[in-house]
């Protein structure tokens, strides 16, 4: 479970979230909507450690993440994170980037490329493969520690339908908790849990 | 950790080749300023333990003494040989200035001949440099003398190679001294110095007499040069350093979004300061072994250019190595640790966001 009180945060002099407060369940899958500006990247890198928030507090389960103590294990073992432009490191291949932050086997890395259809790629480069296909990649660094929380920032963004629809069935059958910032609504399901924000408030 | 290198070579090598610039310009200055001391310092240590100079007088140029304080010399107990010295420069030919040295009898042995022979009455003998520039002649015109070239000889002493060497009596008709300096070399069995000085002292009130080392380490020129050649060096350091530190600042500050993704992915900071400091200590040490093999290569073909006489000759002792190696890598390091410090202390997202 992950339950945020009373965030808020501007960059610079410019507010971005006010006064959120919300809890998110564990394994639920939830999907963070709203308008582009609405601040939904940014609440999303707060709940996921990524961004330290001005004010308010967050919890993961009952620990307060100031109180953990070492917020990069922390983030290696529990969280996932897959960005809009899978952001993988360019200099390294396909598995060197899910080594590099894997506490697995190379034969379960391996797995997980299989299970993602992306095995035979595992020593191209980024700039050697697809988009759709680095987003792939992308998320087996995310999951490739079996974390207990995976954020996903605008995963399908820069993806054709089809590799959409492949991106979001794959993180529905994580045994995760779910938390997506997106503004395509179309991939969203009756039991989605729907954070919407609006000019930084949730609505 | 080190694909980056690789995967980026041209940047990389970009990188590399600023780097062995910035090291490699302060080996050669500070190398040819070494060099200059060390070449004169050579000459004086030749056959010489102590050196006689006229007293009050600092500089071995302005120096006038009697060299026939020569033979009490060669009398004291514990004194192998007594040798005096001319020390002069001027025009030869074409070339506008050039060392010229007034040297006893005793002391022509100190020449490698590689052709003819020792010089006698008004027969000079000629350094290999200034022969290869005047292409061997048999005759040459000094200071409006002509003398005859007896033999050419081979030092590696680069002021000593482009310079030319005639009997003490024809120098002195040409600088009007009897000598500038006398240089006493002690039999092999004699320890104590200071009592050699202080009889060759007795001889002559006008006299100064110290042992050559003591003379090297308090000579006004050679202070004059280690400063001036200190300041450059140190100015050449602080420019190389600072090079070196902008390099690796901006190397590091390029992958600022990559530090962004690892720590968002959870590697911890400490880890990737770590990679960083290590890939810039082997690229700062590819770099530094370059610049050193450069700098030899280059001190080399100086000291061989015909136009210069030899006399640009550098000097890359254990010391300056030492410092460079040490003072290069520091820096480098520390021009590497403190972006990836202040970037490790960012939010993953800021790095991410900003190094886009």
């Amino acid at each position: 479970m992950i339950r945020l009180e009373h965030i808020s945060h501007h960059y610079a002099k410019e507010p971005v979230l006010h006064d959120i407060s919300l809890q998110i369940e564990a394994n639920s899958f939830n999907i963070i909507s709203g308008e582009s500006g609405s601040g939904k990247s940014t609440l999303l890198s707060v709940i996921s450690t990524l961004l330290t928030p001005s004010k308010g507090k967050l919890f993961f389960d009952k620990t307060q993440s100031t109180q953990i103590k070492n917020m990069d294990i922390f983030r290696n073992r529990h969280i996932g994170f897959v960005f809009q432009f899978h952001y993988l490191i360019s200099h390294l291949t396909v598995y060197e980037n899910i080594a590099l932050v894997s506490r697995k086997s190379k034969k379960d890395a391996q797995e997980v490329l299989k299970k993602l259809g992306i095995l035979d790629l595992e020593n191209k480069y980024p700039d050697e493969i697809s988009g759709g296909q680095r987003q792939r990649a992308a998320i087996a660094r995310a999951i490739i520690n079996q974390p207990k929380y995976i954020f996903a920032d605008e995963p399908t963004g820069s993806l054709d339908s089809k590799n959409s629809q492949i991106v979001f069935d794959i993180l529905r059958e994580l045994d995760a908790t779910v938390v997506v910032a997106t503004h395509e609504l179309g991939y969203a399901q009756k039991d989605d849990t729907m954070i919407t924000l609006k000019d930084g408030r949730l609505c | 950790m080190f694909k980056s290198f690789l995967r980026y070579k041209y940047k990389s090598i970009l990188i590399l080749i600023s780097a062995v610039a910035a090291i490699a310009s302060i080996f050669l200055i500070t190398a040819l300023g070494n060099g200059i001391i060390s070449m004169y310092a050579s000459m004086l240590k030749t056959d010489g333990d102590i050196i006689v100079m006229q007293k009050g007088v600092a500089d071995t140029f302005f120096s006038d003494i009697n060299r026939s304080l020569l033979a009490p010399i060669a009398n004291i107990k514990g004194v192998a040989t007594a040798q005096g010295v001319i020390v002069g420069a001027g025009a030869i030919e074409s070339i506008p200035i050039a060392g010229i040295y007034g040297v006893t009898d005793n002391r022509m042995s100190n020449y490698h001949l590689t052709r003819g022979h020792y010089p006698k009455g008004i027969e000079v003998m000629i350094g290999e440099s200034i022969a290869t520039i005047l292409n061997y002649p048999k005759q040459i015109h000094l200071m409006g003398k002509t003398f005859q070239v007896s033999g050419i000889y081979q030092s590696d002493i680069g002021f000593e190679n482009g310079g030319v060497v005639i009997p003490i009596a024809q120098a002195q008709t040409l600088f009007h001294k009897s000598a500038s300096f006398l240089l006493v070399s002690l039999d092999k069995i004699t320890q104590n110095t200071d009592s050699v000085i202080r009889k060759i002292q007795h001889l002559n009130p006008d006299i100064e007499v110290k042992s050559t080392t003591e003379f090297i380490d308090n000579y006004n020129q050679f202070k004059i040069i280690r400063i001036s050649s200190g300041v450059i060096a140190s100015i050449s350091f602080f420019m190389g350093f600072l090079a070196i530190v902008s390099l690796m600042s901006m190397m590091i500050n390029d992958r600022r979004y990559e530090f962004g993704i690892k720590r968002a992915m959870g590697i911890s900071k400490f880890k990737i300061i770590r990679d960083v400091i290590l890939e810039v200590l082997v690229l700062t040490l590819i770099a530094f072994f370059i610049a050193y093999g450069v700098s030899l290569v280059l001190l080399n073909v100086l000291e061989h250019i015909d136009k210069f006489q030899g006399y640009l000759s550098g000097e890359i002792d254990a010391r300056l190595f030492i410092t460079l190696l040490i003072g290069s890598t520091f820096m480098a390091m520390l021009g590497a640790a403190i972006p990836a410090w202040i970037a490790a202390r960012i939010d993953p997202i800021i790095l991410i966001n900003k190094g886009q």
